[in-house]
């Protein structure tokens, strides 16, 4: 059995892998628990995967062999996202202590993105302000590339321009050419891009500045930006990712879901100018088979500017992808 | 008559003077100008010892806030809530309202009216104003996106509608005002703005000379944490130091920018005109969409009239939004009237219109005085 164990903050989600037929992975057990629970409730494993989920600069590749320079170099990519990463780095050496003589990899959910070019990768900013880590990075990079990997499968004529759409409280959008990452949503962190439940999404940068600089601490200003901001501001009230395909009840959760259906729509376009066109647009996410009414709303309103567009649809079960990566790591020895 | 007071409040090696430019020819007063309410009075005393003939005086106020959706009349109250718009635009502001006072002290019985930069973006839907930050924080903070450059739009949409022969109110386009300081896309339906790409401050959207555009809120809060920038240092670096100075480190001129790019293996330069161009033509994009198709798209304002170049850059790429690029027409405009730069077959043309925001100050004075001059 494969174990694969997803920082989730403040929780660990985890799954176990009967390894079996490598074309037909079986997922045996799964649950969700709090960090000391994990290794408690899990069965003895054959072998563990991690997900890290912000790698940076310091995880070049999305599938690694958990080895003493790479867990250095997580260990280096902490800060980058301390809730998540942090998760994963107490998982790891808990799982490395335990099980000392399992083979062992970790995952990394944007490295893909170190593939984007330059001037879509970069931030116009001054040498002084530049560090290592200060680029975009795309997040749910497997789930982008599960997606593309279907769009391939469904449409083997040549797509050549593809945007994948992730519906998901986190909503993350990406463009490929040929199959190399040209844009994504997400910034530095997962406050720029989409607007999501919690997080703001794209905001003029000079509003951060202005509440720090009115005396608001900076953890406070972090807290706005992705906790307390997003879609459940708009709504001012709490609400659950459905709210956003249900008829609205008042005036506010009617602006929270307009926001959202018209940023997707700004993307679109703004990806397809980036790679001077697009052959078919991809959603994926678990909610897509349950929300058709809500594509069939996007596909309406880009349909005048792109009536040719191929718009595909993918139910999408992580656990079932990571399965399916389990089994080529650690049967097939892929890894890539 | 037509005048301009140059380097006013600049110091340096060449000296400030007045331009004044009449049916006999130009004049040129060379003198020192510390401050444009300096300037300002010399022009308004130079005008009424002529004994010119003034029915009123029009003033631009680049920022108008929430409290102005259209041109208006000075009165005491306009003064008071001018005044409280001073902190939203903190450079340009307090120099319109200096020379509003000079105005009123040299012809204290003239009406007098203001035009703002952000009245044209008084028509932008909730979804695109507001910003997904916590709501008590909108309300402290007045947090919305506002947009800049509203008198320009107003001019470029009106005459590509006129020169397209198409009415205004049945058309679709996205205009990019392109300055050698600041520059900002709008999406604008039937005449009226619906979305555009600076935000509550000048600082959002594009890539401009010296300020960054977009940029990852969070990773402004990451930069103060851990790397101890002051929040007013960052203001000022990401405003001033930022965009094409930041990334080619060596200019803010997308002139300079481009000939070290074919000159030589500028790395630093490439990357500069890549990004510039690349991040216009996602937002060109993006509002394509928004309007779900254009009519046309124009150019205007200093870079994007002069720059060959950069339109270019932006439009080969276009096809899909039914624009077919003509390189030939495009090396071929002028300052001086309307270019199209598309093929006569192009589904959707591409204008450049050389901008004039004086003449939008005009048109809406009459439309505001009408009734009330003599």
């Amino acid at each position: 059995m494969i174990l694969f164990l997803d920082p989730q903050p403040p929780q660990v989600a985890w799954c176990e892998v009967r390894k079996t037929d490598p074309k037909d992975p079986v997922i045996t057990r799964t649950g969700t628990c709090a960090i000391a629970e994990v290794f408690k409730q899990v069965n003895v494993p054959d072998g563990i995967m991690y997900m890290l989920p912000h790698g940076g600069e310091e995880i070049q590749e999305p599938i690694s062999e958990l080895t003493p320079e790479v867990l250095a170099a997580v260990e280096r990519a902490v800060p980058l996202f301390p809730d998540g990463n942090g998760l994963a780095i107490r998982l790891i050496r808990e799982g490395l202590a335990l099980h000392k003589n399992l083979p062992q990899w970790l995952l990394c959910d944007t490295a893909f993105s170190l593939a984007l070019p330059e001037a879509s990768a970069c931030y116009a900013v001054p040498p002084s302000l530049r560090r290592s880590e200060t680029r975009r990075y795309g997040r749910a990079g497997f789930g982008h590339s599960w997606a593309l990997h279907q769009a391939h499968v469904q449409l083997p004529s040549a797509l050549k321009k593809i945007i994948t759409i992730n519906i998901a409280p986190q909503t993350t959008i990406a463009a490929f050419e040929k199959d190399q990452p040209i844009e994504v949503s997400s910034g530095f962190t997962m406050a720029e891009g989409m607007i999501s439940i919690t997080s703001c999404g794209d905001i003029d940068p000079t509003l951060p500045i202005h509440l720090c600089a009115s005396g608001l601490p900076v953890s406070e200003v972090n807290r706005a930006l992705g906790e307390q901001g997003g879609l459940n501001a708009i709504a001012e009230r709490e609400l659950t990712f459905r709210d956003l395909f249900e008829e609205p009840g008042d005036r506010h959760l009617q602006l929270a879901q307009e926001m959202y259906a018209y940023q997707l729509v700004k993307y679109i376009g703004s990806f397809t100018a980036a790679m001077g066109g697009v052959d078919a647009i991809v959603f994926f996410g678990a909610a897509v088979p349950s929300v058709e009414p809500f594509i069939h709303q996007i596909t309406k309103r880009i349909s005048p500017v792109l009536p040719q567009v191929r718009v595909l649809r993918f139910g999408f079960n992580r656990w079932e992808a990571m399965a399916n990566i389990a089994s080529r790591v650690f049967i097939q020895g892929v890894t890539k | 008559m037509a005048g301009k007071a140059h380097r006013v409040g600049v110091t340096g090696s060449e000296p400030s003077y007045i331009e004044y430019k009449g049916k006999d020819g130009t004049e040129k007063e060379v003198t020192p100008l510390k401050t444009h309410r300096q300037a300002a009075a010399l022009i308004l005393r130079y005008l009424r010892d002529r004994k010119t003939p003034l029915n009123c005086i029009g003033h631009r106020y680049v920022h108008g806030g929430s409290q102005f959706a259209t041109s208006a009349i000075i009165d005491d109250d306009c003064m008071k809530l001018l005044r409280r718009c001073l902190p939203l635009a903190p450079i340009h502001n307090p120099i319109s309202l200096s020379v509003i006072e000079e105005s009123q002290e040299v012809f204290p019985d003239l009406t007098q009216y203001v035009s703002f930069d952000t009245a044209f973006h008084s028509s932008l839907p909730e979804r695109a104003y507001t910003y997904a930050l916590p709501a008590r924080l909108r309300r402290q903070y007045g947090f919305r996106k506002f947009g800049f450059h509203g008198l320009s739009y107003t001019y470029v949409t009106r005459k590509a509608a006129d020169y397209l022969c198409k009415p205004l109110e049945k058309t679709n386009m996205v205009a990019c005002h392109l300055g050698t300081g600041g520059s900002s896309v709008a999406a604008v339906e039937h005449g009226r703005s619906i979305d555009t790409s600076m935000g509550y401050s000048p600082l959002a959207g594009l890539i401009m000379s010296t300020r960054s555009g977009d940029i990852d809120p969070m990773l402004l809060t990451h930069l103060m944490a851990n790397y101890d920038v002051r929040a007013d240092d960052l203001e000022s670096l990401l405003n001033k130091k930022s965009g094409l100075i930041g990334l080619s480190e060596f200019s803010s001129d997308l002139r300079d920018i481009l000939a070290r790019v074919r000159e030589s293996e500028q790395k630093q330069a490439a990357l500069a005109f890549e990004m510039y161009c690349h991040r216009l033509k996602k937002y060109i994009g993006s509002y394509i969409m928004a309007l779900g198709g254009i009519h046309a798209l124009i150019f205007t304002d200093d870079i994007g009239v002069t720059n060959a170049q950069v339109r270019e850059k932006v439009c080969v790429n276009l096809a899909w939004a039914g624009i077919k690029f003509d390189a030939e027409k495009n090396q071929a405009v002028t300052k001086d009237r309307i270019t199209v730069i598309t093929t006569d077959d192009s589904p959707v043309p591409v204008l450049v219109v050389p901008t004039d925001e004086e003449i939008v100050i005009v048109w809406e004075g009459i439309k505001l005085l009408q009734g009330v001059l003599k």
